[in-house]
C-alpha cells in the first residue's frame, strides 16, 4: 500500500523533526569531559537553603569551604588555611589563604563567611539546616527570631580572620564547616538576583567549576573556574545529567553517555563484582530497627532482647547485594567509635528462651505487633527479611506496615508512633557526636521513648575529652547503654556506596561520607580514546 | 424483556462459536481465572516462603520460573499474583460498570437540566488529573487491594458514563420507547425494563475491554512505587520490581510481563470476538 | 466542502471556553482541598525539623492560616497557636467546633492561592524552594508536548496506514498482520516495552541512545514507546471505519462510475471513518501530552510528567497545583478543539 499517502504529510513531519532538533553536544575532545550521573534534581543549589545529597553533591564541585574532608575524611584546609582553638573549645578562629577571589576575579574574604552564616540562620531564611551551626553562642535564639543578628558569635575580624565564638566546647567544629550550609556566600549577587541568584547567569563561585547551563531535572553543565584557589582543574567541561531511574543511569553508562554513575542499580552490582569500573565503598550510614520502649508488646527487655538476637544480620547484605556491612553496633564502621562485638550477636536458641522466659514459649500468644516501614524497593526487602527471620527463629508472627514517605516521617514522630519502625541515619559530619547525640533525651530527632541520663552523660562528656583512648571507652560504653542494656534500637547493617565509573579517571576519590570532589579528576593520559 | 428475543443471544453465541480465534483466548481466560482460584492448590511452594540459600536462580527443575531477590519461588508468585490481578481487574471494571450505566443512563434519559449539570460534573472529572487522585487516595486509604480498587474505579467510571449516555440517548428515541411511555409506564420501568436491555451489548463490550485497562493501569502504578505493597503482590508488581533487572535477571520481568501480555491480548480478541458476534459498533 | 469560517460560529467557541472556566475553576478547588487533607505535610522530613525552623518554613509558604474562611480548630497544639493568631489578626466567630473567620477570608490559603492565580503566579516550589512553578513550568511543558504531540502525529501516521490497508485487503494475510500488530500494541504495559527497546535498539544493535533528550535520533525510542498503543487502537478504528464505508452505497456508485480506487479509497472510505478518529484525537492528546511520566522517567527526559509525581510524594503543594492547572487546561482546551473539528468535518452537527 505504499500508494497510499497519508494525510498528514510524512515528509514536512519530518522535516519538523530534524529542523528542530538541534544536538547540543560540545565541540570538545572526548578526554577535556567529564560526564557525572546523579540519582534525581538537586532541591536547591543555595548553599544555604539545601538540604539533600544531590544538591550536596553538585554543590561540592561549585563552592568550597573553609575545610574539606579528605577521602579518609581527615580535615584538611579548604579556603582557611588553618585554624585555632582555644583552649577550652569554646572559639574557633580561621585564617584565610591569600588573595582568595570569587569566580568573577572579585574577592573573596571572611565576610562573605560571615555574611553566609548569618543568612543561614535568619529566620527569614527559613533554612532547613539553620540547626547546623546552633553550636555558635546565639545562634539558636536568633533563629527562633528572640534576638538581632548581631549577638551572633560569628565575626570576620579582618578580611582573612573569622572567629566564632561556641555555646559549648565543639573539638568536631572543623567537620562543621565542611558541610555545604556553611560556604561563602557572596552578598552583592544574591541582593540583586534575589532566589535567582544560582541560575548560570548570576552565580558566582568560589569552588572548581561554573555552572554554565543549568536545565533543570535534567543537565548541568560547568566550566572551570580560574580563579579556583586549590589547584588546576582535570577537565574543560563538567556535565550532570539528572537520572532519576537507576536502570537508566546504567543504561546510559553502558552505552557511553556518562562516565560516573553514583548510586548504582543493586540489581546490577553482582554482574560487576571485580569489574574495573565498579567501585564499592562504606557509607556512614546505619539502618536499624526503631524499638518504642513504652509500647506494652515492647516494654519486656528479654522480649526486645529475643527479637535483637534472633536476625541473622549477614541475610541483609546477601538480599540487598550492595556490599552492606552487617552491624550489631550502632557506630557505624569507617567512624571513629566503631566498636563491632560491643553489640547483641546473633543467637536463636537463647533468643527462644528469653522469650519462653517472658511468657511465650515458642511465640505462643505473643502479640501481632506492627512494623512501619516508607516505600522503596530497599525498605521493603529489609522489612519481609526481617519479619521472615523472626517467624524462622522466634515462631512470632509480626506485622509488616507499609506508608507513603511523608507519611511515615509524621507517623514515626507522632504521639502515638508504631511499636516498631525502620530507620536509618546518615552521617551529616563524620563525628560521633552526630550519630551518639541523636538518642540523648534533649534531642530533637529522638523518635524513640529512650531517656536515659547516663547515656546522656557519657555522651556529653566524650565532646570534651582530648584523650581518644577515653573518648572510645564513653562512646562505648554509651552504645552499650544503646543497644545492649536498653535496645531502644536494633541495627541491623552499615550502608555501602556502590558507583560506577571509568578505569581510565584519575585523581577520582571518594569518601564515606558520600562525597567525590571531581575538580581534578582527569582522564589517563595513557588510555585516552574514544570511548 | 419482550423485544429481545432470546434469538439474540442465540446467535451471538453461535456467531461467537464460530471466531475461533475469539474461542481459543476465551479459553485461556477461562484457564487463568481456574489457575488463579487454585493457585494455593497448584504453587509449588508458599507466596511468602523466603530461601536465604536460593536468592535469584534462574529457571530449574525445583524452581519452574526461577526465584526473587529473597528466594521466593516466581512460579508460585505468579499464580498467587493472577489472584491479586484479575481480583483487582475485575472488581474495579464491574464497580465502574455499575456507577457509569448507572450516572450516565439516568443522564441519558432524564436529560435537560440534570443531565447538563452531570455532565459538567463528568467534566470536572475528565479533566482533574487522574494521577492526582490515585497517589492521594492510595495514601489515605493505603496501598493495598482496596485502596487500588477505589481508586481504578474512580478514575475509570467516567468513560462508562459517556458511552451509556450515548447510547441511551439513541435509544430513547426509538418508536418502543415511545410506545412504553404512551402506555403510560414509569420512566424508572422504561429505563430498566426497555431501554437498558437494548444497550446491554454496548456495555458488555466495554467491560471486556475495562479490564485489561485496569490490568495496565495496576501494573504503571506499580512501576511508579504507588502499586500495591507486600505482602499483596500482582502481577505489575512483579513486572516492576523486574525491570530493574532486566539485561542480569530476564525471568523476572518475563514471567510476569509474559502473563500480563497475554491476559490482556486475551481480553481484547475475545472483546472484539463479543462486538463482532453482538454486532456493535467500534468506539 | 462550503468554508470552514461559515461553519464555526465564533459565538460557539466563545461559549465553550467560558463553560471551561468554572471547570478549570471546580478542579482547582477540589485539588487544591483534597491535597492540603491528604495526610503528610511538605515538611515531614526523614531528620524532623527543629520547631522554630519548621515555624518560619510554614510562615513562609503561608501554611500557618485557615485553609478556607470555614474550619475546625486543628489538634495539633503548633497549628492552634497559629491559627489563634490569626483570628486575633482578622477576627473570627465560632458556631459550635465550627469558626468562621469573615475579615480573613482572603487571607486564607485557598483564596490567597486563587487571587495568586488570577495573577498568573503559580507561587514557588516547596522543594525546589527558589524555583518559581511558573518557571519550572515553562521550562517542562514544552517538552512534554513536543513528546507528546510527536507520538500523537506518529500514532495517527501508522494507525491510518496500517487501518486503511487492513480495510482495503480485509480479510487477507496483511489484515492479520495488522490486527495481531494492533492487539500486541496495547498488550504491554509501557515499561515493558520501553525495557524490551531499549535493550534491542540500546544495548544490544548500538543503534540508538538509551535515554536523554539531545535531538531527533534521542526521540525516537520513547516516541515510539509512547506512540505504540494508540497507534493500535487508530489503526482498529480506522479500519473498521473504511471497512463499513466500503460497503456503502456511494463507493458502489463511486466505483461504478470509474472513479480509480486510490481516490475512493482516500476521499471516500477514508474521509467517512475520520469522525470517530477526530472524537477521540482530544482525550487521546490530552493522554499522551499529560500521561507521558513513565515514558519521561524511563527515558531521562526533562519533561512535566516526572515533576508531578515527585511532586505529589513530596508534598510540593504549589507545584502540584501549577501542573494540575497546566493540565486539566490542556485538556479543556483539547475537548474544545475536538468538537470545533468534529464540527467541521461533520456536517450533521451544528458547531
Amino acid at each position: 500500500m505504499n500508494k497510499v499517502m497519508n494525510p498528514f504529510r510524512a515528509h514536512f513531519f519530518l522535516y519538523i523533526i530534524f529542523f528542530l532538533g538541534a544536538c547540543s553536544d560540545s565541540a570538545l575532545p572526548r578526554d577535556r569531559v567529564l560526564r557525572v550521573a546523579v540519582p534525581g534534581q538537586p532541591a536547591n543549589l543555595d548553599p544555604n537553603k539545601s538540604t539533600d545529597a544531590i544538591s550536596g553533591m553538585m554543590l561540592m564541585q561549585i563552592h568550597e569551604g573553609l575545610t574539606l574532608h579528605s577521602h579518609e575524611l581527615k580535615v584538611l584546609p579548604g579556603l582557611a588555611k588553618s585554624w585555632t582553638f582555644n583552649e577550652t573549645y569554646t572559639e574557633i578562629t580561621y585564617h584565610l589563604r591569600d588573595n582568595l577571589k570569587w569566580s568573577n576575579g572579585q574577592p573573596l574574604t571572611a565576610h562573605d563567611f560571615e555574611y553566609g552564616w548569618k543568612r543561614l540562620l535568619n529566620p527569614k531564611t527559613a533554612a532547613e539546616y539553620a540547626y547546623f551551626l546552633f553550636d555558635i553562642q546565639g545562634a539558636e535564639d536568633y533563629n527562633a527570631g528572640k534576638t538581632e543578628a548581631q549577638s551572633v558569635g560569628i565575626k570576620a575580624v579582618d578580611d582573612k580572620t573569622l572567629r566564632v565564638k561556641l555555646r559549648r566546647p565543639a573539638p568536631y567544629f572543623p567537620h562543621i564547616s565542611t558541610f555545604m550550609v556553611t560556604y561563602p556566600i557572596p552578598k552583592e549577587v544574591v541582593e540583586k538576583a534575589g532566589d535567582n541568584w544560582t541560575e548560570p547567569e548570576n552565580i558566582i563561585v568560589s569552588g572548581p567549576f561554573v555552572p554554565v547551563e543549568h536545565l533543570h531535572e535534567y543537565r548541568m553543565a560547568l566550566k572551570p573556574n580560574p580563579y579556583w584557589a586549590l589547584g588546576k582543574q582535570g577537565v574543560d567541561r563538567l556535565e550532570i545529567y539528572m537520572t532519576a531511574e537507576k536502570t537508566t543511569a546504567l543504561n546510559l553508562y553502558v552505552s557511553g553517555h556518562i562516565d560516573l554513575v553514583f548510586d548504582m542499580l543493586p540489581m546490577a552490582i553482582p554482574s560487576y563484582r571485580g569489574d574495573e569500573n565498579y567501585f564499592n565503598g562504606t557509607k556512614l550510614e546505619v539502618r536499624y530497627v526503631g524499638v518504642q520502649l513504652d509500647d506494652p508488646a515492647m516494654k519486656d527487655n528479654r522480649v526486645r532482647r529475643a527479637l535483637a538476637m534472633s536476625l541473622k544480620r549477614e541475610e541483609f547484605p546477601a538480599v540487598l547485594k550492595g556490599g552492606e556491612i552487617p552491624s550489631e553496633v550502632w557506630l557505624p564502621k569507617g567512624m571513629f567509635g566503631y566498636a563491632p562485638g560491643t553489640g547483641i550477636p546473633y543467637n536463636p536458641e537463647e533468643a527462644k528462651k528469653l522469650l519462653t522466659e517472658a511468657g511465650f514459649p515458642d511465640g505462643k500468644g505473643f502479640p501481632k505487633i506492627t512494623l512501619l516501614f516508607r516505600a522503596g524497593d530497599d525498605w521493603q526487602l529489609i522489612a519481609q527479611n526481617v519479619q521472615q527471620q523472626w517467624k524462622k527463629n522466634l515462631g512470632i508472627e509480626i506485622e509488616i506496615q507499609v506508608r507513603e514517605q511523608k507519611v511515615f516521617f509524621r507517623e514515626i514522630s507522632s504521639d502515638d508512633p508504631p511499636p516498631m519502625h525502620l530507620a536509618r541515619w546518615i552521617a551529616d559530619f563524620p563525628d560521633p557526636e552526630n550519630f551518639m547525640g541523636l538518642f540523648k533525651s534533649n534531642s530533637g530527632n529522638n523518635s524513640l521513648a529512650f531517656a536515659s541520663p547516663a547515656y546522656d552523660k557519657l555522651v556529653d562528656d566524650a565532646v570534651l575529652t582530648d584523650d581518644p583512648k577515653i573518648r572510645f571507652k564513653a562512646y562505648e560504653d554509651a552504645q552499650k547503654i544503646l543497644v545492649v542494656d536498653e535496645i531502644a534500637m536494633i541495627p541491623i547493617y552499615t550502608g555501602a556506596q556502590n558507583i560506577l565509573r571509568r578505569p581510565d579517571l584519575e585523581n577520582l576519590r571518594f569518601n564515606s561520607m558520600g562525597d567525590a570532589r571531581l575538580g581534578k579528576v582527569k582522564w589517563s593520559t595513557k588510555t585516552t580514546g574514544d570511548k | 424483556m419482550e423485544h429481545i428475543s432470546t434469538g439474540y443471544w442465540g446467535q451471538v453465541a453461535d456467531r461467537f462459536k464460530k471466531n475461533r480465534v475469539a474461542m481459543f483466548f476465551m479459553g485461556i481466560i477461562l484457564f487463568i481465572i481456574v489457575a488463579a482460584i487454585l493457585a494455593p492448590v497448584l504453587a509449588p511452594y508458599s507466596e511468602e516462603a523466603q530461601n536465604a540459600d536460593a536468592l535469584l536462580q534462574g529457571i530449574s527443575s525445583q524452581h519452574w520460573f526461577g526465584t526473587d531477590q529473597l528466594g521466593r519461588d516466581l512460579l508460585s508468585r505468579t499464580l498467587y499474583g493472577a489472584r491479586v490481578s484479575m481480583k483487582v481487574a475485575i472488581i474495579t471494571s464491574l464497580i465502574a460498570m455499575f456507577f457509569g450505566t448507572a450516572l450516565g443512563a439516568i443522564s441519558g434519559y432524564v436529560g435537560g437540566r440534570f443531565d447538563n449539570v452531570a455532565m459538567r460534573i463528568v467534566d470536572v472529572l475528565y479533566s482533574f488529573p487522574d494521577l492526582l487522585l490515585i497517589i492521594i487516595i492510595s495514601v489515605v486509604i493505603g496501598q493495598g487491594v482496596v485502596g487500588i480498587i477505589v481508586s481504578l474505579s474512580l478514575v475509570s467510571w467516567i468513560t462508562v458514563a459517556r458511552v451509556v449516555r450515548g447510547e441511551v440517548i439513541s435509544i430513547k428515541t426509538r418508536p418502543f420507547v415511545e410506545a412504553a411511555k404512551a402506555l403510560g409506564f414509569k420512566p424508572a420501568r422504561i429505563l430498566f425494563r426497555e431501554i437498558l436491555p437494548h444497550a446491554i451489548a454496548p456495555i458488555i463490550v466495554t467491560l471486556t475491554f475495562r479490564i485489561p485497562s485496569v490490568i495496565l493501569a495496576e501494573s504503571t502504578l506499580s512501576f511508579i512505587g504507588l502499586g500495591l505493597q507486600p505482602p499483596a503482590s500482582s502481577w505489575g508488581v512483579l513486572a516492576s520490581s523486574g525491570w530493574k533487572a532486566l539485561t542480569f535477571y530476564p525471568h523476572l520481568i518475563l514471567f510476569p510481563a509474559g502473563a500480563i501480555f497475554i491476559t490482556i491480548l486475551a481480553f481484547n480478541v475475545v472483546g472484539d470476538g463479543l462486538r463482532d458476534a453482538m454486532d456493535v459498533k467500534a468506539k | 466542502m462550503t468554508n470552514i469560517f461559515d461553519k464555526i460560529s465564533l459565538g460557539y467557541i466563545g461559549y465553550r471556553l467560558l463553560w471551561g472556566v468554572p471547570v478549570l475553576l471546580a478542579v482547582v478547588i477540589t485539588s487544591f482541598i483534597v491535597l492540603r487533607f491528604t495526610p503528610g505535610g511538605p515538611f515531614d522530613r526523614e531528620k524532623p525539623l527543629p520547631p522554630n525552623i519548621l515555624k518560619n518554613l510554614r510562615t513562609q509558604y503561608r501554611l500557618d492560616r485557615p485553609m478556607l474562611p470555614v474550619y475546625t480548630m486543628p489538634k495539633d497544639a503548633r497549628e492552634k497557636e497559629e491559627i489563634l493568631a490569626f483570628e486575633e489578626k482578622h477576627g473570627a466567630f465560632a458556631i459550635g467546633p465550627v469558626h468562621v473567620s469573615l475579615g480573613g477570608a482572603l487571607q486564607t490559603q485557598l483564596f490567597s492561592y486563587l487571587g495568586q492565580l488570577l495573577k498568573g503566579d503559580l507561587g514557588v516550589s516547596m522543594k525546589f524552594t527558589q524555583v518559581s512553578v511558573n518557571d519550572i513550568i515553562k521550562r517542562t511543558f514544552p517538552v512534554s508536548l513536543l513528546l507528546g504531540l510527536l507520538a500523537f502525529f506518529l500514532a495517527f501516521l501508522i494507525g491510518i496506514a496500517l487501518g486503511t490497508a487492513a480495510a482495503y485487503y480485509q480479510d487477507s494475510w496483511l489484515d492479520r498482520a495488522v490486527m495481531l500488530f494492533s492487539a500486541f500494541g496495547f498488550s504491554m504495559p509501557n515499561f515493558v516495552l520501553a525495557a524490551g527497546l531499549i535493550f534491542l535498539f540500546s544495548l544490544k544493535a548500538q543503534l540508538l541512545p538509551p535515554a536523554l533528550w539531545e535531538g531527533p535520533l534521542y526521540w525516537v525510542l520513547p516516541v515510539v514507546t509512547l506512540a505504540l498503543a494508540p497507534a493500535s487502537y487508530i489503526a482498529r478504528l480506522t479500519r473498521s471505519g473504511v471497512i463499513e464505508s466500503l460497503h456503502e452505497d456511494f463507493i458502489r456508485t463511486a466505483r461504478a462510475k470509474g472513479v480509480n480506487e486510490r481516490m475512493i479509497l482516500l476521499k471516500h472510505a477514508l474521509a467517512n471513518a475520520l469522525g470517530p478518529l477526530v472524537t477521540i484525537g482530544g482525550p487521546m492528546l490530552a493522554m499522551l501530552v499529560t500521561g507521558s511520566f513513565i515514558i519521561e522517567l524511563v527515558f531521562a527526559i526533562p519533561g512535566m510528567g516526572r515533576y508531578f509525581v515527585t511532586a505529589v510524594i513530596d508534598r510540593d503543594y504549589p507545584l502540584v497545583m501549577g501542573v494540575t492547572v497546566v493540565y486539566a487546561s490542556f485538556i479543556v482546551i483539547a475537548n474544545i478543539a475536538v468538537d470545533v473539528l468534529y464540527g467541521i468535518i461533520d456536517p450533521r452537527v451544528e458547531v
